[in-house]
């Protein structure tokens, strides 16, 4: 089986779509390989990468389970420091909020689960501005006919 | 003042390399007149991810004399119409002069 849409780039295609729409105030980039720079990009922002790929071959007979890993990197300032902790924490509970659970309504994929997150407040001899970013990693189920990892 | 404090003193003096700020201490009373050298390097942070950050960091050298007492954490410095807080002091190994890292107050 071949098809035009790898089942992968559906998956991150819906969460992408889903986190601009629940989240219209945030500024939302896929792939970005560059630094955020928190003084001239606009804050708050998310990062939404594709990670690990996993195939499970003995859920179903003819039909693989894939785990697609996935990070979403957020970036958030404020005026002062505990602010800034403030915003990212924040920030993180809406975008749980908006992914875990979810079912997208593409046809293969499935529920998103959170895995967990590590925050980071940047120190004043780096950023002078109270800025800081969390790494959030999920995981969402895909399945599609063995050997075709394709959503359409 | 010692050959090296002078030369620090006419490096703040000059009109390419210093500029008038003003000076709080965190203790209190009057903001005070100082000349400051800066510097605001873009750092980049290391990230937790694939992305990493990038920041400006806003550092001032000063002339440790030309302070009523020893600048420390808290303190405020301020110029063209910015408001900085002190957040590090790093004192240089002959005690002349500071270089601070400041944090935006607004």
């Amino acid at each position: 089986m071949t098809g035009s849409v790898p089942l992968r780039e559906a998956g991150l295609a819906a969460i992408a779509q889903r986190l601009t729409s629940i989240m219209p105030g945030v500024v939302l980039e896929r792939a970005r390989r560059a630094p955020v720079d928190v003084d001239t990009d606009t804050l708050p922002r998310l990062i939404l990468r594709g990670e690990e790929w996993q195939a499970d071959e003995t859920e179903e007979p003819g039909l693989t389970h894939y785990r697609l890993a996935f990070s979403v990197t957020g970036f958030a300032s404020a005026a002062t420091d505990l602010a800034a902790e403030q915003a990212l924490s924040l920030l993180h509970a809406q975008l749980v909020q908006t992914l875990a659970g979810w079912t997208p309504s593409t046809p293969g994929l499935g529920d998103v689960a959170e895995q967990g997150a590590e925050f980071s407040l940047y120190d004043s001899d780096a950023s002078a501005q109270p800025a800081g970013e969390f790494l959030a990693r999920f995981s969402m189920l895909a399945i599609g006919p063995s050997g075709g990892p394709w959503a359409s | 003042m010692s050959a090296f404090d002078a030369a620090m003193a006419t490096l703040l003096a000059d009109p390419n390399m210093g500029s008038d700020a003003e000076w709080h201490a965190a203790a209190g009373g009057a903001w005070q007149p100082v000349r400051v050298m800066l510097s605001v390097p873009a750092e980049l942070v290391p990230g937790l991810g694939a992305t990493s950050g990038r920041a400006i960091a806003v550092q001032a050298t000063i002339r440790s004399g030309d302070l009523a007492q020893p600048p420390r954490r808290g303190d405020l410095l301020r110029w063209a119409a910015t408001t900085y807080r002190v957040e590090t002091v790093e004192p240089d190994p002959l005690g002349l002069t500071c270089r601070l890292g400041l944090a935006r107050t607004s």
